[in-house]
C-alpha cells in the first residue's frame, strides 16, 4: 500500500492535533530556514541552538492559530513568513533578556572600514552578512526588524522601548551606511 | 526603481531563500527539551489547580462546620423555654445570675407561706431539673467534639425565715431541713449537668469523660503520620493496581500535607471505530503503562473522622506499551462445479491482529486527584477508606487515550 507523503497543510493539521510524526518532519523541514533567521541576531553557537530551539516551541504552541486564505501557491511562503516573525520575536525577547542592545551609534572615522563588496546581482549571503556585521548594534537590529522581517516603527518602538521616530532614524542611518560600504567597492 | 532600492530588495531576497544545513540531532535534542519543558508547565498548571481547589474545600468545610455550630447553638437555647410557661426561664435567669427573683403571684395565691415556700423549692428544684435533662442531652452529643465544659458553679440559696407566720423553722421540719440540704448542693450550670444527688455527678462526670463508641480514634499527637495505600482501580472496564507509601504531615488541626511514592500500573482502551482500509480494521487501541508515582496532596479531616484529599500526582513512567488490535476479514472464493453447473462457494475468513506501536509515550504523566472517606479503627492502626478518582491532565499517546483512572483507596496508618 503506498503511503500519502503528506503536504504542508497536512503536517500543520497534524503538529494541531499533537501528531509526533507531524512535528518532526515540520522541525526538519524548516530548521535551516529558522537557523538562517536566528542567525540575524545572534552569532554566538550555543545561544543560536537555544534560540532555535525555543523558536520552534513557540511554533508548535501556536501552530492552532496560523491561517492562510490566499492562493495555494502562496501557502508554504506565508507559513515561511510566520515561522520567520516568530523566530524574530524570540530573538528580540532573548537579546533584551540579556540587555546587550548599545545605543551608541556613532563610530569614529577611524573605526570605519571598507571593504570589497560584489556587484548586487553578484552579492552572497556571506557578502550580506559581513555588511550587516560591520553596522552597529542597534542599527543592525533595526534593520534586520524593519526591513527582512517586515515590522513596523510602531512594533519596533513597542518591542524595544523607544520612539518610534527614533527608530526610523536609527533605520535610515542603517540604509545610508550600507550604501555608503557598498558604493566604496563599487567606486 | 533606484540603485539603492534594488540593493535592499536584492538583500531581502538572498535572506529569505537562505537556509541553513540540517545538523543530524537536532531534533531528538529539540524532543528532550520539549518533553521537559511541556512536563513543567504541567505540573505547575496542576499544582496551581490543586491548591486553588483545596483552598476552596477548606473554607467550604469551615463554613458549613460554623453553620452546624450556630444552628445547634440556638436549638439549645430554644430548648430551656418552655412557650406554656414562659416565667420559667425567668427562674432560670435569677439562678444564675444568684439573685432573688420576686415571685410570680400565682405562687403567694397558694395557701400558707411555709406551703408557697415548700412548692417554690420544689418548684425551683423541678424547673432546674428539667432544664438540666434537656442540657444534659446536648451536652452528650457535644462529647463526640471533646468540648472542654467548663462549669460555672452558683450556689442556690433560699432564705426561710425563722419565723412561725411567714416561715419555718429549721428544727421543726424534716422536710424543709431535705430540701435545704438539696438547694445547698453546687450546681453545675454552665453545661448544666443534673443535680439530683452526688452519684448521680459521678455518673455524669464519667460521661463527660466517656469517648464515644461509635467512633473511637487512636490520639493521635504525632505530626508525621506514614501510612501503607493500596489503590485497586478501574479503568477502560481494566482493573489495575497501584501500591505504596505515604507520609501525611499535620499543618493544622484538621489539615495536612500528603506525599509519598507509589507504584501503579494502568492499563485504558480506545475504540478503533474500524477504521483502516481494505480488510484490516482497527478494533481498539490497547495502552499499558506502569511507573512510580509522587502524589502531593492536601487532606482536610473533619472530627467524626472524614476526610477530604485532593491533589496532584506525577507518575514516572518505567514501562508502556502501545498495542493496535486489528480484525482482518478475507474473502475467498471457490468455483466448483457441480452438476455440471458451476457455482460460486464464499469463504470468508475473519482473524485478529495485534501490532506493537513503535511510539514512545512521554515520560511523566500529570494527575489530578480526590479522594475522600472515612477513618475507622483497625486493631491498634487506622484504617482510611474511601473511592477516589484520577484524572490526567491530558490524553496520552497520539492516539488520544484516556487515561482517567477510579478506585477504592485503602491506607492503614501507623
Amino acid at each position: 500500500m503506498q503511503r500519502k507523503v503528506p503536504d504542508l497543510k497536512d503536517i500543520i493539521d497534524g503538529c494541531t492535533k499533537k501528531d509526533f510524526r507531524c512535528e518532526e518532519l515540520l522541525y526538519k523541514s524548516f530548521y535551516g530556514y529558522v537557523s538562517g533567521v536566528a542567525f540575524r541576531y545572534i552569532k554566538e553557537r550555543e545561544t543560536l541552538k537555544e534560540l532555535i530551539n525555543d523558536a520552534f516551541l513557540r511554533v508548535f504552541r501556536k501552530i492552532g492559530s496560523f491561517s492562510f486564505d490566499g492562493p495555494p501557491e502562496e501557502f508554504r511562503k506565508a507559513f515561511k513568513g510566520w515561522i520567520g516573525k516568530i523566530t524574530a520575536n524570540a530573538a528580540i525577547d532573548r537579546i533584551r533578556a540579556t540587555k546587550v542592545i548599545f545605543y551608541i551609534d556613532d563610530l569614529p572615522e577611524e573605526s570605519q572600514i571598507e571593504i570589497a563588496v560584489e556587484a548586487e546581482n553578484n552579492l552572497t549571503f556571506n557578502d550580506v552578512m559581513v555588511l550587516l556585521d560591520l553596522l552597529p548594534a542597534i542599527q543592525r537590529l533595526i534593520f534586520n526588524m524593519h526591513t527582512i522581517d517586515g515590522f513596523s516603527h510602531e512594533e519596533i518602538g513597542s518591542k524595544l522601548n523607544i520612539p518610534p521616530n527614533t527608530s526610523r532614524v536609527y533605520l535610515k542611518r542603517a540604509k545610508s551606511r550600507l550604501i555608503t560600504l557598498y558604493q566604496a567597492d563599487l567606486q | 526603481m533606484n540603485r539603492d532600492t534594488r540593493f535592499f530588495n536584492r538583500i531581502v531576497e538572498i535572506l529569505h531563500s537562505h537556509e541553513d544545513e540540517y545538523i543530524p540531532g537536532a531534533w531528538e535534542e529539540f524532543s528532550v527539551k520539549k518533553t521537559k519543558r511541556r512536563s513543567a508547565i504541567f505540573m505547575w498548571q496542576l499544582i496551581g489547580t490543586a491548591a486553588v481547589l483545596s483552598l476552596f474545600t477548606y473554607f467550604t468545610f469551615e463554613v458549613l462546620e460554623m453553620h452546624a455550630l450556630h444552628k445547634e447553638g440556638r436549638m439549645i437555647k430554644r430548648g430551656l423555654k418552655d412557650k406554656n410557661k414562659p416565667w420559667l426561664s425567668e427562674e432560670r435567669i435569677a439562678i444564675d445570675r444568684g439573685r432573688k427573683k420576686s415571685l410570680p403571684k400565682q405562687i403567694h395565691r397558694k395557701a400558707g407561706i411555709a406551703k408557697s415556700v415548700t412548692t417554690l423549692l420544689e418548684l425551683r428544684h423541678s424547673v432546674q431539673y428539667k432544664a438540666n435533662t434537656l442540657a444534659m442531652k446536648k451536652a452528650r452529643e457535644k462529647f463526640t467534639k471533646k468540648e472542654i465544659i467548663t462549669n460555672r458553679i452558683v450556689k442556690v440559696e433560699v432564705e426561710i425565715k425563722n419565723d412561725s407566720k411567714h416561715g419555718i423553722a429549721l428544727s421543726d421540719t424534716g422536710f424543709a431541713k431535705r430540701i435545704l440540704d438539696r438547694n445547698f448542693a453546687t450546681l453545675p450550670l454552665g453545661n448544666e449537668i443534673a443535680d439530683k444527688n452526688k452519684s448521680e455527678m459521678t455518673n455524669i462526670d464519667s460521661l463527660t469523660k466517656r469517648v464515644n463508641p461509635e467512633i473511637r480514634r487512636k490520639k493521635n499527637n504525632k505530626n508525621i503520620v506514614y501510612s501503607l495505600v493500596l489503590s485497586p482501580t478501574l479503568g477502560s472496564n481494566k482493573l489495575n493496581f497501584g501500591t505504596g507509601m505515604e507520609i501525611s504531615y499535620k499543618v493544622g488541626n484538621k489539615l495536612s500535607l500528603l506525599g509519598g511514592v507509589i507504584y501503579s500500573s494502568m492499563n485504558a482502551e480506545r475504540k478503533g471505530n474500524n477504521r483502516g482500509s481494505g480488510d484490516k480494521k482497527l478494533q481498539d487501541v490497547a495502552l499499558a503503562v506502569s511507573g512510580f508515582e509522587v502524589p502531593i496532596g492536601l487532606q482536610y479531616r473533619t472530627k467524626r473522622g472524614f476526610y477530604a484529599t485532593c491533589g496532584i500526582s506525577n507518575m514516572s513512567v518505567i514501562s508502556d506499551r502501545v498495542e493496535y488490535n486489528y480484525l482482518i476479514q478475507t474473502t475467498q472464493i471457490v468455483t466448483i462445479v457441480s452438476g455440471g453447473v458451476p457455482r460460486d462457494i464464499v469463504t470468508i475468513n475473519t482473524r485478529e491482529s495485534t501490532e506493537q506501536s513503535q511510539e514512545n509515550i512521554r515520560n511523566y504523566i500529570g494527575f489530578y486527584t480526590f479522594s475522600a472517606g472515612t477513618e475507622r479503627v483497625f486493631g491498634n492502626k487506622n484504617l482510611n477508606l474511601g473511592p477516589f478518582i484520577k484524572i490526567p491532565f491530558g490524553s496520552v499517546s497520539s492516539e488520544k487515550i484516556n487515561l482517567t483512572q477510579g478506585g477504592l483507596r485503602l491506607s492503614l496508618a501507623f
